[in-house]
């Protein structure tokens, strides 16, 4: 009884959060003055540009989608079943950009091939009107967003080659030299893990905003934005977003009936061997390099591009002294919202895992639709509902950004419990239950403790979406409580490239923060 | 007269199609060992965890001690209020509380005060022969020695019934013999009734005061373990 009763108030609070917000954004859409009406929607389909920024969001998505998972899965390939040296410090450089806030790359690689770039002096000014022409413009939000998000295949496709069976690539091997293998028995037994990466990476660069915005490239979110914090058109501000919505919810149906049963959990093989390796011979020189550069354009260059235009101290305490409050807040917003998303992602992950619902394939569903939803569309979602004199006190406080966290990335911290939890035999559970525990005893002693690994991974990733979020945060903040993200996008119309950089410097090591402090007690372990 | 402990009547329980139980009625006495043999997929783990009351028979009914716990794919008495001891296949001790620690855990959900659980605690891992393991974690155990703890974790709890799940079938020939000899004579010392679950015949005949067979779902034979070696030899 106790366990039906929290499990369906987490399913409540889902829906609560999350789809009410996005009924109440489509009810207001097509309601005005009081009556039924697509006068909204009329003039989102009879309007030219909306097809163009239809057109733009799709095609930058979808270029960005080929690049990723073109490169990211020989990538992945190549860091998780080769014996390539410094795998692990490739794969954490790699990884870094997941970090950041993708307008952050944007800012970087302005400072370093806009017109007041780093390499100015080094190539000239005619050059550097062209690259920076390119820049602005979907070249550069491809190369951006690829950079950005090019760590999502690279990952997924590792974490997928652990679930293979090592006998099936074995038994392979007897017959056919590792490229073949690749090719006919490992590539076809994780492609639809590359296809859901794939998918992934679509619906997150189709809802980005950030970058498209500050690269001045004009996409469906954007044009959202504008709609709702310029002109106060909240009517046109969700008419635009609807096509986001729709296509958010096509590729869920993709994803729900032809990879989901495939792709649900990662588990690892049964087997406990360890996967098979390709040891590269001559090739391993020249892959090497290959992956060494990748990192250096990935991440290096943007990381030292944001350092050195920051290099003086003064820049630095003049950053903090503009923004040392939403610094603040920002950690604070980040550091609740991980908490709640820990306590909401073991929930909804304990739902999922153990079927304790019939509602649970519904529930699971939702918040993978919530995440891939554009965060602008969130944001409107939330204003539409919140935004009343009875729910002021929520509307009007920073409680606003949390449930828009919470809507957004409990799908991550939810996988992250599924994932943990299947790993924890039920009899675990069972053992207790007959021996008198009640559930919720058994989730304090029992379950809790066995996930403690899952919970701190479910905790960081948490904290470093909520403190790299920019489209919800834009949307919803009240005025007084911007975050970093935030307060860096607004100054970037008027602030020095030099403060820019250093407030971006200053969020990366906010992110890391965390990760550092819990990696301190590891790093200053003696070797036994 | 006999005391029916354990009643099931025309219990089925089906996954995915599949009938795991069918129409299955048995009966088992007060104080008595009762062995369930059939082969691997036969119904046996799912006939205990019908009774624990993990999961609900689709049709039929269940009763402890006289009174009705499930019928009818409804759990009418949750496991932990049926004074069930079990014993898991893969023996679940959890692994990160000590040896003392998994034998505490159900005390104090009891509320059962520390003095009191302290002198239970070691009696128990008295009986089984583990006094001298009591802080260590289940990883720190040898296969045995995991067994006793799980043993004694059921047992602490002083369960009418005890329900086991091939709890010997990961050790070696001779330590299972030993085992069996403890397990029947702390059943003996004790007086619970016992639900054992194996597939093998020598465990079976060893430990049993009743055999049951199982096949396919279905109680083939219940009888005394003469009877059953009849039944082996005709076959």
């Amino acid at each position: 009884m106790q366990k039906r009763i929290v499990l369906i108030l987490t399913a409540g609070l889902i829906v609560a959060i999350g789809l009410l917000p996005v009924i109440s954004m489509v009810l207001k859409s097509v309601i005005m003055d009081g009556h039924f009406s697509l006068e909204a929607y009329h003039g989102l389909m009879s309007s030219k540009r909306q097809w163009i920024l239809l057109k733009h969001s799709l095609t930058l998505a979808t270029l960005v989608m080929i690049l990723t998972t073109v490169i990211g899965v020989p990538t992945g390939i190549l860091l998780g079943k080769t014996n390539i040296p410094l795998r692990k410090f490739f794969l954490i450089v790699l990884t870094v950009p997941l970090l950041l806030p993708p307008y952050i790359i944007a800012v970087s690689y302005s400072d370093l091939l806009g017109q007041e770039g780093l390499l100015m002096p080094l190539l000239g000014e005619v050059f550097i009107h062209h690259t920076s022409q390119w820049l602005f413009g979907l070249p550069g939000c491809t190369l951006v967003l690829f950079s950005a998000f090019l760590p999502i295949p690279v990952v997924l496709t590792i974490a997928f080659l652990r679930t293979v069976n090592p006998h099936m690539e074995e038994a392979a091997r007897l017959a056919a030299s590792w490229g073949k293998v690749l090719k006919g028995i490992t590539l076809p037994m994780i492609m639809p893990g590359i296809l859901f990466s794939a998918l992934l990476v679509f619906l997150l660069t189709f809802g980005e905003f950030g970058v498209p915005n500050f690269l001045r490239y004009d996409v469906f979110p954007v044009e959202s934005f504008i709609q709702f914090s310029a002109f106060y058109n909240f009517q046109a501000a969700t008419a635009t977003s609807m096509p986001m919505a729709v296509i958010t919810f096509l590729a869920l149906l993709i994803e729900t009936y032809l990879l989901r049963k495939q792709t649900c959990q990662i588990q690892t093989a049964q087997d406990n061997r360890q996967i098979p390796v390709i040891y590269l011979q001559r090739s391993h020189i020249p892959l090497t390099i290959a992956a060494g550069l990748m990192a250096l354009f990935i991440t290096i260059v943007p990381v030292f591009t944001l350092i050195i235009k920051s290099a003086d101290p003064a820049i630095y305490a003049q950053a903090i002294n503009k923004a040392g409050n939403s610094l603040l807040r920002s950690i604070t917003y980040a550091g609740i919202s991980a908490t709640l998303l820990t306590v909401l992602g073991l929930l909804t992950g304990y739902l999922i895992q153990t079927r304790a619902l019939k509602i649970w394939r519904t529930i699971d569903s939702l918040t993978i639709f919530l995440f891939a939803l554009p965060g602008t569309v969130i944001g409107i979602g939330l204003i539409s509902l919140w935004n009343t004199s009875w729910t002021n006190f929520i509307y009007a406080s920073p409680l606003i950004i949390l449930l828009g966290y919470l809507a957004k990335y409990t799908a991550i911290t939810s996988r992250i419990s599924v994932n943990q939890l299947a790993k924890i035999s039920p009899s675990m559970e069972e053992a207790a239950q007959v021996a008198g525990a009640t559930w919720l005893r058994r989730m304090i002693f029992i379950i809790i403790p066995l996930s403690r690994q899952g919970l701190i991974v479910a905790w960081l990733t948490g904290y470093v979406f909520s403190l790299r979020d920019t489209s919800i945060t834009m949307m919803v903040y009240p005025a007084g409580h911007d975050t970093l993200p935030v307060r860096i996008f607004t100054l970037m119309a008027n602030g020095s490239p030099e403060m820019i950089a250093s407030l971006c410097i200053i969020l990366v090591l906010a992110t890391l923060l965390p990760l550092g402090i819990i990696s301190l007690p590891a790093l200053l372990k003696r070797p036994e | 007269m006999d005391i029916k402990v354990i009643e099931l009547n025309s219990v089925s329980k089906s996954y995915n199609n599949h009938i795991a139980i069918d129409n299955c009625s048995l009966n088992i006495v007060q104080e008595k060992r009762v062995v369930i043999l059939g082969a691997s997929g036969c119904g046996k783990t799912t006939i205990l965890r019908l009774i624990a009351g993990f999961i609900a028979p689709e049709t039929g009914s269940i009763r402890l001690n006289g009174q009705q716990v499930s019928a009818n794919n409804k759990i009418l008495v949750p496991p932990e209020k049926r004074n069930i001891g079990m014993v898991f296949q893969n023996l679940a001790l959890w692994p990160h509380l000590s040896v003392h620690g998994n034998l505490a855990f159900g005390l104090k959900v009891q509320a059962v005060p520390e003095k009191e659980r302290e002198k239970r605690i070691y009696n128990m891992l008295k009986l089984v022969g583990l006094s001298r393991l009591a802080q260590r974690k289940p990883s720190e155990l040898s296969g045995g020695q995991q067994q006793r703890v799980a043993l004694a974790r059921a047992l602490i709890l002083n369960p009418d019934i005890i329900l086991m799940d091939e709890p010997l079938s990961s050790l070696d020939e001779d330590l299972n013999i030993r085992l069996r000899t403890k397990i029947v004579e702390l059943q003996e010392n004790l007086g619970f009734t016992l639900l054992y679950v194996t597939h093998n015949l020598q465990e079976a005949f060893s430990i049993a005061h009743t055999v049951v067979l199982l096949k396919h779902g279905r109680v083939e034979f219940q009888g005394s373990v003469k009877q059953a070696k009849r039944l082996w030899q005709r076959q």
